[in-house]
């Protein structure tokens, strides 16, 4: 990959996972009304809205964060599997996104109970588990792919020239 | 504009006694997460198996 095209991949990199992060923070937020609100229709509107920044927000920028970190991983010396840093990045990135699509239906769940006035929403019981979950997942390729701590691993030592 | 080399952008060659074994973030990271997913696993337990929205209807 030219020094170019690299650097181009990187700022779509690095614009996807701040976005990534940004979309979880607000979905996060959404979660104090939800729960918190004494106002019932602003709690119904809430979880909503939890569903769009789902569906539009946090999965296309977890897909494009994913996509573009293995093609400038497996683009580059980096490689995907032969520094520590970057495999458990990926592993990381892998899980928090298979995690985050199979959680679309249970959002879905919330939308769909929160639009219906005759259903009740005290028993939904927010979100928080998720969502705060997969920042602190997500803070480990962040701190990862910041620092770049030394460590080769079989792979790497093997192929290495 | 000049385009400088980011010295971030390529590995740095290895130093020798990095060669061997699985370092020590690694193995503090992975005894993390274990302890992490323990964690995790006991409160469904706890909490009867449920977790997430709504408790995934």
């Amino acid at each position: 990959m030219s020094p170019r095209i690299r650097k181009a991949m990187l700022t779509v990199h690095i614009a996807a996972s701040v976005g990534w992060l940004g979309a979880i923070a607000a979905y996060v937020a959404l979660n104090v009304p939800a729960l918190g609100s004494a106002d019932e229709q602003t709690a119904r509107a809430a979880y909503l809205m939890m569903e769009p920044v789902l569906t539009y927000a946090v999965i296309p920028l977890g897909l494009l964060s994913l996509a573009t970190g293995v093609v400038q991983a497996a683009g580059t010396p980096w490689g995907l599997f032969r520094h520590y840093w970057v495999t458990i990045s990926l592993a990381t990135t892998a899980f928090a996104t298979v995690v985050m699509v199979l959680h679309v239906p249970a959002v879905q769940h919330f939308s769909e109970a929160a639009a219906d006035p005759t259903a009740s929403i005290d028993d939904l019981g927010g979100d928080l588990f998720h969502s705060v979950g997969g920042l602190v997942v997500l803070a480990v390729p962040l701190v990862l792919n910041i620092y770049k701590p030394r460590g080769l691993t079989r792979y790497g030592r093997r192929a290495r020239p | 504009m000049v385009d400088r080399p980011d010295p971030s952008s390529t590995p740095q060659s290895e130093p020798d006694d990095m060669d061997t074994g699985t370092p020590a973030w690694v193995r503090f990271l992975l005894i993390g997460l274990v302890i992490a997913a323990a964690v995790v696993i006991i409160a469904m337990v706890l909490l009867g198996g449920d977790h997430g929205p709504g408790r995934h209807g």
